[in-house]
């Protein structure tokens, strides 16, 4: 018969056991007694599939620890990382941009990392991943801002694509000069006014560190943004990129490659990084190509921030090392990875993956093979204290002037206040 | 042996026929039964307990402490007092959502019930046909909060879109909807009364429920159709109405998905789709601001208990129960 203390202890049990089950994900024993790594990015399921062969690598590699992982959408990612943060309960090694890292190493969340052998990997752009002088970050690849556009409609206009190191005015003109090739409805490019990271290429080309300085202060003034808006501005109103409102429906829509106009056959030249030229081409049934991104007045607008691993304040070391290093030394790894997470900075690697290349891989390999080494900007952390507030403010301006419901010099003067205010 | 009913019954029944106190013996032995009842219902309540306590008193009282606090999930909270509270009235951005919640919120409730109450007194005609209108009514509240049903919204009202596609045809030149910050609002106002099922369902019993004598005798006094809605129908169900009212206000003020959806989780284009709970929720999870969050929360608590309150005050001036002199 059930008595209040076995009904009350069993209540208490069922509650415990609730709470067990909330658990995240830190490293657990593997079988065998070895440690399992939980490792966490964000992605698609491509990448999923990439990400987990090289997990299954290391597994065999370093038994009998072995490595387990999981991945979200971008949107539903940072989200669950400041929970498990919260809840002191966050994974072993850990996908980072360089928008979040600052703030997690700053509140001692993240590992300085350990001296690793990564073999022949080009260190000269690991500044990305530190913060307040120690590294906590290791990239990927390199990756930065091209055009990408659609070969056979640019093809079609008999217009000349312009050779490398053309300024943004002479984007424009040959913009102007394939508008008049194309049909009704049909745009020479995208309209790449709400895009950030292209703006962060105008900025670099203007010879500024980026939308913030390394003390993390702002890193524009009025003129830059003037002339920015009033750029894309002048496009639209000669019908060279699509209608505002079309352009805010984009981006209510989501953005992204599936969205964007080139895919839909409406443009012929958009832009995003390299890492996801593939994403790009996997979407839109035509072949599409690379050219660089424009440049500035002071130099080319290349940039490049991070977007790599980072360790658990937490994590078992010795097997973050030896994981670490297979992810980025080992040529089955390469291969498995591919381009997928930008141009690998391991001359090693990229020679293996010329051998084979086919479809978007080989047209990287045509686009780098055509150009000089491009060294882009590095870009420092976001300050810790941002936020969205920069993307708020910059969307805002961009919708107030895509939709008419304001000028450049009113969006712009709102646009400063806002920064101004989001920058401290 | 009796089962247990029949034991509880006897012991009730002799609780209340026994004209004198019961023995110590017999008030031993109820309450022993009365234990083992206890036990049980402890058993069954627990679950719940455990909910309560655990998902909704303790965040709820967590959320109150956070609301002090200077707290971005990364590192412990630390107490700034009443500083979240000061600054939600230097935000331009808070005020925006603000002023965006009360439109949607005395916009659309009353087209919501307006539109509900018309198509439950359309549906009050008894025909083998009603329950099958009354079922497809009834539809696009259970879809229309759902994610689907918001995407849907932004293809019809986007741009290009099926709405301006179809105004083109018939030769008038729009803008998109939802691209629009002078429209974007709107749209989702019309979503809203578009989801007016529930409120709906329960006029219609309401109406069902009418007393008819009332109705004909107002016919016979020469009473038309719309005198008779307009004095009769409508003064009867002001009950109905305020239970209404007071669900669909609390509801609309804490609108969140598809403000979400539709704007791709900005509020925009230019904050014309920012509910306060969308604000809310860049606030605590796009800028960690987790502890201004918090604050928002409890100023939007205080908010709808406030009109909540307002509504009961007045009704006592336009609600007519049927025991009210």
């Amino acid at each position: 018969m059930f008595t209040r203390r076995t009904l009350i202890g069993a209540g208490g049990l069922a509650a415990l056991g609730t709470v067990a089950g909330c658990s995240g994900g830190k490293s657990n024993g593997a079988s065998g007694g070895g440690v399992q790594l939980s490792v966490i990015w964000w992605g698609d399921a491509n990448t999923a599939k990439q990400f987990n062969q090289v997990l299954n690598l290391y597994g065999k590699i370093d038994h009998p620890n072995n490595a387990k992982g999981q991945f979200l959408a971008w949107g539903d990612y940072w989200d669950k990382l400041a929970t498990l943060a919260a809840a002191k309960k966050m994974p072993d090694v850990m996908a980072f941009n360089g928008d979040n890292l600052p703030k997690y190493a700053k509140n001692g969340l993240l590992m300085e990392l350990p001296k690793v052998d990564l073999g022949d990997y080009d260190t000269s752009g690991l500044s990305t991943g530190k913060y307040d002088g120690k590294l906590y970050g290791i990239n990927f690849a390199t990756e930065y801002v091209v055009l990408m556009y659609n070969q056979k409609m640019a093809e079609g206009t008999g217009v000349a694509v312009p050779p490398d190191g053309s300024s943004w005015d002479d984007w424009a003109t040959y913009f102007a000069d394939m508008q008049r090739h194309l049909k009704t409805g049909v745009y020479a490019s995208d309209d790449l006014s709400p895009n950030g990271n292209v703006f962060l290429s105008w900025l670099i080309g203007r010879g500024k560190q980026g939308i913030w300085n390394a003390d993390g202060s702002m890193g524009y003034d009025r003129d830059d943004a003037y002339s920015w808006f009033s750029y894309w501005a002048n496009l639209r109103s000669r019908k060279i990129v699509p209608p505002g409102p079309q352009t805010v429906a984009a981006g209510q829509a989501g953005g992204g490659p599936a969205n964007n106009p080139t895919t839909k056959g409406t443009a012929v030249y958009t832009s995003d990084t390299i890492t996801n030229f593939p994403a790009n081409q996997s979407v839109n049934p035509h072949k599409m190509s690379l050219a660089s991104c424009p440049v500035g007045p002071a130099r080319r607008g290349e940039w490049h921030s991070f977007y790599g691993w980072t360790v658990s304040a937490k994590a078992p070391v010795d097997a973050i090392k030896e994981f670490l290093h297979v992810w980025f030394t080992n040529p089955k790894a390469w291969k498995a990875i591919g381009f997928s997470n930008g141009i690998p900075v391991s001359q090693k690697a990229l020679d293996l993956l010329s051998e084979d290349a086919t479809g978007p891989a080989k047209t990287i390999l045509q686009f780098l093979d055509k150009k000089y080494p491009i060294k882009p900007v590095p870009i420092p952390g976001a300050p810790a204290t941002l936020g969205s507030n920069f993307d708020t403010a910059f969307s805002q301006a961009n919708d107030a002037i895509l939709s008419g419901s304001s000028s450049v010099d009113a969006a712009v003067k709102q646009f400063m206040n806002d920064s101004e205010q989001a920058f401290g | 042996m009796a089962s247990q009913p029949d034991e509880l019954q006897t012991v009730i029944q002799t609780a209340v026929s026994s004209p004198r106190p019961a023995t110590s013996g017999a008030r031993g032995h109820s309450r022993r039964r009365f234990g083992y009842y206890r036990g049980l219902v402890y058993f069954f309540v627990m679950p719940w307990v455990i909910g309560f306590l655990g998902f909704t008193l303790g965040p709820t009282l967590a959320s109150l402490y956070f609301s002090f606090t200077d707290y971005n999930l990364l590192s412990s909270p630390k107490w700034v007092g009443l500083t979240n509270y000061a600054a939600l009235l230097d935000d331009r951005r808070y005020k925006a959502a603000v002023i965006v919640t009360i439109k949607y919120v005395v916009i659309g409730v009353p087209v919501k019930l307006a539109v509900a109450l018309l198509v439950a007194v359309l549906l009050r005609e008894t025909s083998k046909l009603v329950s099958v209108y009354r079922a497809i009514f009834y539809v696009p509240s259970l879809l229309g909060g759902s994610v689907a049903i918001a995407v849907l919204w932004r293809q019809m009202f986007g741009d290009p879109g099926l709405v301006k596609s179809l105004l083109a045809l018939v030769g008038i030149d729009s803008q998109g909807w939802l691209t629009s910050p002078s429209t974007a609002l709107s749209t989702l106002i019309i979503l809203e009364a578009w989801q007016f099922g529930a409120p709906m369902i329960i006029f219609l019993a309401a109406l069902r429920q009418m007393p008819q004598e009332l109705n004909e005798a107002a016919m016979v006094d020469g009473a038309g159709t719309w005198q008779r809605f307009w004095h009769l129908t409508i003064p009867l169900l002001t009950p109905i109405i305020f239970f209404n009212l007071i669900l669909q206000m609390i509801g609309s003020f804490q609108a969140f998905s598809s403000a979400f959806i539709v704007s791709n989780g900005t509020g925009g284009p230019v904050n014309s789709t920012l509910f306060y709970t969308l604000y809310l929720y860049i606030q605590g999870f796009g800028n960690l601001q987790m502890g201004y969050a918090t604050a928002m929360a409890w100023v939007l608590l205080a908010i709808i208990a406030l009109v909540t309150g307002g509504l009961f005050f007045s009704a006592k001036y336009w609600v007519f129960y049927g025991d009210s002199q």
